[in-house]
């Protein structure tokens, strides 16, 4: 428990002031659990924040699953696990009505993806048709079943995980379906000292357990209402405009970003404009997020072509745009 | 998967606090790679040597064209290359080896290795030929100046070195603003040179100038892909205006102040004395520098013989080859007049021989001297240091015109002959006498055809086809016989060719008006160097015969205290004065004041100014000291005022002024570069304070920009100047005057952008 009181002792002494927001204290009760990943934590952040979905492309063991629990408990909310296989059927993620022996009427039974977080794990292991289905829920932020429509709780988070593309037995999300996703993200290994620091930490207890919600969801639905209201300037979403078109024209690229990627790149900007404190949407804003939501957006000419590629093609786009001028 | 790790860039430590962004630090590479110059301006940087050197042809010819082209871009090409994979530094240490193999190769290429290698002696000989060619320069008596031997590697020289020096601000420095002083060219050629530059011959230089300012601006937007032809529009306009400026101002040389020379500026040198004569230049006088001082046993002044030229050649009047001899008495049978000593105490000069009397009977040659007896001049051999020589001289003075009274001239026939191109002046002369003549009448019927009437004392040729353009001698000095308007040189070679004529064997001798006096003796500069003829009468010896306007009329003087009657000037250095001159007002050295001391001149004790007045000398002084502060510090002021106008623009000026400051500091980011990349650049650099108030700028700036925020001028004022006197702080003080002196900001601020 000495480590948990410590950590608890961190977050207690930084909490509080008036630079106390929603967002910093998730983001510091989410540190408390996985260290040593400040950004990772900030981008799944700000995608909750612009009410968009993650794409976890990540080997097994790396904290997909610790991350997004430990982002529900700090929101006081939900969290479900979908486990994908190839046999998985749509109604076992949206749920499905079912005879109440009781009333004798047709109750709806809520599936998994009725929760504020839901993880979806080995997206690609699943079928076709079960992956539209789970991509209509995220797009629409409804399940509609026997013309019955049920809304989604919000905020909803989705995070997929996905396999590496080169393992056997998977179905690639096609370029449609991975537009849906706002980010793609690699968690990545930890380093040395994290990865100690970790273990050391887990010697007693788990430190989720110790994760409190530091906000409601009413509060939490409030930051999410005023990220969607920053202020955005006409030559800052001309800037990511251009972004945009620049890598359409890029000589490498297939397809480019599409007007889909475009939107969720502006509204993840306003999402980081909210986080640091400011309601006018900022170039950097713009830069930081371009990184993290274009990329995967993207198909090149090459077959092969690897992710980090992509992001070469998004880093030069970058560096042949024009920032916005201050005048 | 190991990839995954490695790629994530840096992130922002746990414990920063939440307000502040991450900083997307830039790559390492990413500045240096920025501050390369773009495909224009390294053009514009590599022909501004040759655009400024071309403005000088007037003085040097074309001839150095081709070499000074291609060691020009053969550097330019090497640091080019160099610079491609190394850093700009390298280019410059590139350009400057390849420029040193040029001026090995066009100076000492016998003594280097395969011709361009410099060893050790290539060096010595460079050197010497370094230094000679700069004195030829300095001290040339005619322009234009052949581009030839020691002159062409000394501009060679001083291309490689202004390419060097240029590439060095452009490129390694990144400091195109060295341009702005480029533009002085035009300024300052005429009163360097003391010559009329033609407007159009400084236009490729002025053009130059402009196009390296420009350049970044035109690379900037040929890479944004915008339009090239409003900067190129603006550099034509400018070059255009600056080339027009001499054609309505007056001539730097007309005004009454007198600007400093190149001599003035390469004091240090060692004048050199010519006494080859070219009757179809004109002169070029420069500064007065003390040649030597004398004493003569008798007390008073002597005119003195440096070289004589007996050979009537098919150019003008020329020394015959040296012919060794023991001094021997020059007069024989003749009435020598009072015999007298001289002690001569030479200053620093270059020359081929030393001063004797006038009339030499005996002299003891100082080591690396030795008399030559074909000349009758006591001849240097090889290169003697003359500063501080000292060596006595026997001899007399001249017979005075009047006193003449011998019947002919024998022994002395080879003296009558004349060129065939000559052959019309020497009918004149005999025109001029009665076949039953004496030789002394015969001297004195041409000397008084040479000076009675009108003639002008002029240093400019006003013949047609003379002044600068060289080649035949005798013609020119036909014509000077018909307008009657030249120098010493013409007037002692129409006297001698004259003479001839008349059948009096005459030749030409180059040496020194008496000097002027000053305690202990008399003082010669190199205004005094003079030429007259010199014709052999039976009974007298060699006899002077002078016939230039104010030089003396013909008599040496035989005292000081016959100024008046003789003319001979010794308070002024200047040996024709000029009142005797009415073409001599484009002629700025004729007239020096007689109260203003001149510069460098033998400073006589009580030559200073008169009492109650500023010196002017030093009026003159200050005034220049503070038009060169001025004109250094304009680039300074021109970035003060531009600081002023940004902060009255409100926080969004303010955050380019700040922009501004970090490209004075060398990072200059590029066009891409959002307000955060800006922000973290400054942050790298200065400490947190001040990163703290170019934070607060940059959030000022953004809200005015981005959500309507207040723009009242002045409330970013203290910030911007907390983080710009950390900025600044970041450098290293050389680089901290440099961009203070020539801020890199007034160029450019924001480079192209990298387009893949």
């Amino acid at each position: 428990m000495q480590a948990d009181e410590q950590v608890e002792e961190a977050v207690i002494e930084r909490a509080p002031g008036p630079a106390s927001t929603p967002g910093s204290r998730i983001e510091d009760a989410v540190a408390s659990v996985i260290s040593g990943k400040a950004e990772e934590i900030r981008t799944v952040l700000t995608v909750l924040l612009a009410e968009g979905h993650v794409l976890l492309e990540d080997v097994p063991g790396v904290g997909k699953t610790q991350l997004a629990r430990a982002f529900a408990a700090a929101v006081g909310g939900t969290v479900r696990r979908i486990q994908c296989t190839p046999d998985l059927l749509p109604s076992d993620i949206t749920g499905m009505s079912v005879l109440d022996q009781g009333t004798g009427e047709l109750r709806f039974q809520p599936g998994p993806v009725f929760a504020n977080i839901v993880i979806a794990d080995e997206i690609n292991r699943a079928s076709p048709k079960t992956q539209a289905a789970l991509l209509e829920c995220m797009a629409e932020g409804q399940v509609t079943v026997d013309g019955v429509t049920h809304r989604l709780p919000t905020p909803f988070l989705v995070v997929a995980t996905q396999n590496p593309i080169d393992m056997e037995g998977t179905y690639a999300l096609p370029e449609a379906q991975r537009d849906r996703f706002m980010v793609r993200l690699e968690v990545g290994y930890p380093d040395e000292a994290a990865e100690l620091a970790m273990v050391q930490a887990r010697e007693t207890a788990q430190p989720l357990d110790a994760v409190r919600p530091v906000t409601t969801l009413d509060e939490f639905r409030a930051d999410i209402a005023a990220a969607h209201a920053v202020r955005a300037h006409e030559l800052v979403e001309r800037y990511a405009v251009r972004l945009a078109r620049a890598t359409r024209e890029h000589a490498d690229v297939r397809l480019g970003a599409s007007p889909r990627a475009t939107l969720q790149l502006v509204r993840a900007a306003k999402a980081r404009a909210h986080l640091l404190g400011r309601d006018w949407l900022s170039p950097d804003d713009v830069k930081a997020l371009a990184a993290h939501v274009l990329p995967h957006h993207l198909v090149l000419h090459d077959p092969h072509a690897r992710h980090e590629d992509a992001r070469a093609v998004v880093a030069q786009a970058l560096a042949g745009t024009v920032a916005p001028v201050m005048r | 998967m190991s990839t995954v790790a490695r790629e994530r860039p840096a992130a922002r430590p746990t414990g920063a606090p939440a307000g502040v962004p991450p900083r997307a630090e830039l790559p390492a590479e990413h500045g240096r790679r920025r501050l390369r110059a773009g495909p224009v301006e390294t053009v514009a940087l590599a022909v501004l040597p040759v655009a400024w050197l071309w403005s000088t042809q007037e003085v040097l010819g074309q001839d150095w064209l081709w070499p000074v082209v291609g060691a020009v871009v053969s550097m330019a090409l090497v640091a080019g290359l160099v610079r491609a994979v190394w850093p700009a530094f390298a280019g410059t240490a590139a350009a400057a080896l390849v420029g040193a193999g040029w001026v090995t190769a066009v100076s000492a290429p016998d003594e280097a290795l395969l011709g361009v290698i410099p060893t050790p002696e290539a060096l010595r000989a460079t050197m010497a030929v370094l230094g000679e060619g700069v004195q030829s320069i300095a001290w040339a008596l005619s322009t234009p100046i052949d581009a030839e031997g020691a002159v062409l590697a000394a501009v060679v020289a001083a291309a490689v070195v202004l390419t060097v020096f240029v590439d060095l601000l452009g490129h390694g420095l990144r400091a195109p603003a060295i341009a702005v002083l480029c533009c002085a060219v035009a300024l300052v050629l005429p009163i360097a040179f003391r010559i009329d530059v033609p407007w159009f011959h400084a236009l490729p230089g002025v053009a130059a100038a402009a196009l390296a300012l420009a350049a970044p601006t035109i690379d900037d937007r040929v890479a944004l892909g915008r339009g090239w032809v409003a900067p190129v529009a603006l550099v034509a306009v400018a070059a255009v205006l600056a080339a027009a400026v001499p054609l309505v101002a007056p001539s730097p040389r007309e005004s009454t102040l007198d600007l400093p020379t190149v001599e003035d500026l390469l004091r240090p040198t060692t004048p050199v004395l010519r006494t080859d004569i070219e009757l179809g230049d004109e002169l070029r006088r420069p500064e007065a520098r003390p040649v030597f001082t004398y004493s003569t046993t008798d007390g008073g002044p002597i005119v003195t013989r440096l070289m004589t030229l007996p050979l009537a050649g098919p150019d003008g009047f020329l020394a015959l080859p040296p012919e060794a001899a023991q001094p021997s008495p020059l007069v024989e049978g003749a009435d020598l007049g009072l015999a007298m000593q001289m002690t001569v105490r030479m200053s620093d000069v270059r020359a081929e021989g030393l001063p004797t009397p006038e009339r030499a009977s005996g002299v003891e040659p100082p080591e690396g001297a030795r008399w030559d007896d074909a000349n009758d001049a006591l001849r240097i051999e090889g290169s003697l240091e003359t500063a501080g020589l000292e060596y006595v001289a026997a001899g007399s003075r001249s017979t005075p015109l009047a006193e003449l009274a011998g019947a002919a001239s024998t022994g002395h026939d080879e003296l009558l002959a004349l060129p065939d191109a000559a052959a019309a002046i020497g009918r004149q002369g005999a025109a001029l006498v009665q076949p039953g003549m004496t030789a002394a009448e015969r001297v004195r019927a041409v000397h008084a055809f040479m000076t009675e009437g009108v003639w002008d004392y002029s240093e400019q040729l006003d013949l047609p086809g003379f002044g600068g353009a060289g080649g035949d001698g005798w013609a020119a000095l036909e014509g000077f016989l018909e307008t009657r308007s030249g120098y010493c040189v013409h007037y002692a070679s129409a006297t001698a060719a004259l003479l001839r004529g008349a059948g009096v064997p005459t030749r030409v001798v180059v040496g020194f008006l008496p000097g002027s006096e000053i305690s202990g003796g008399f003082a010669v500069s190199t205004n005094d160097m003079h030429a007259w003829a010199e014709s052999w009468v039976d009974g007298h010896g060699w006899v002077r015969v002078e016939t230039t306007p104010g030089a003396g009329a013909g008599d040496a003087s035989p005292s000081p205290e016959d100024d008046e009657q003789t003319q001979a000037p010794t308070r002024t250095p200047e040996p024709t004065p000029t009142d005797a001159a009415p073409t001599s007002t484009p002629t700025p050295s004729a007239a020096p004041s007689p109260g203003a001391p001149e510069p460098g001149a033998s400073d006589a004790p009580g030559e200073g100014a008169g009492p109650g007045g500023i010196d002017p000398a030093v009026l003159r002084a200050w005034l220049l000291g503070i038009g060169a502060l001025l004109l250094l510090a304009l680039p300074w002021a021109v970035r003060q005022a531009q600081r002023a106008v940004r902060l009255r623009r409100g926080a969004p000026g303010a955050w380019q002024e700040l922009r501004a400051a970090l490209a004075d500091a060398g990072v200059r980011l590029p066009a891409s570069a959002t307000p955060g990349d800006v922000q973290a650049a400054i942050a790298a650099r200065v400490p947190p304070d001040a990163a703290a108030a170019a934070d607060r700028v940059r959030l000022a700036a953004e809200r005015a920009a981005f959500a309507g925020g207040p723009r009242e001028p002045g409330a970013c004022d203290a910030d911007v100047r907390i983080a710009a006197r950390g900025l600044v702080a970041s450098l290293p003080p050389w680089r901290r005057a440099l961009s203070t002196a020539l801020p890199p900001s007034l160029v450019r601020v924001v480079p192209p952008l990298d387009v893949a």
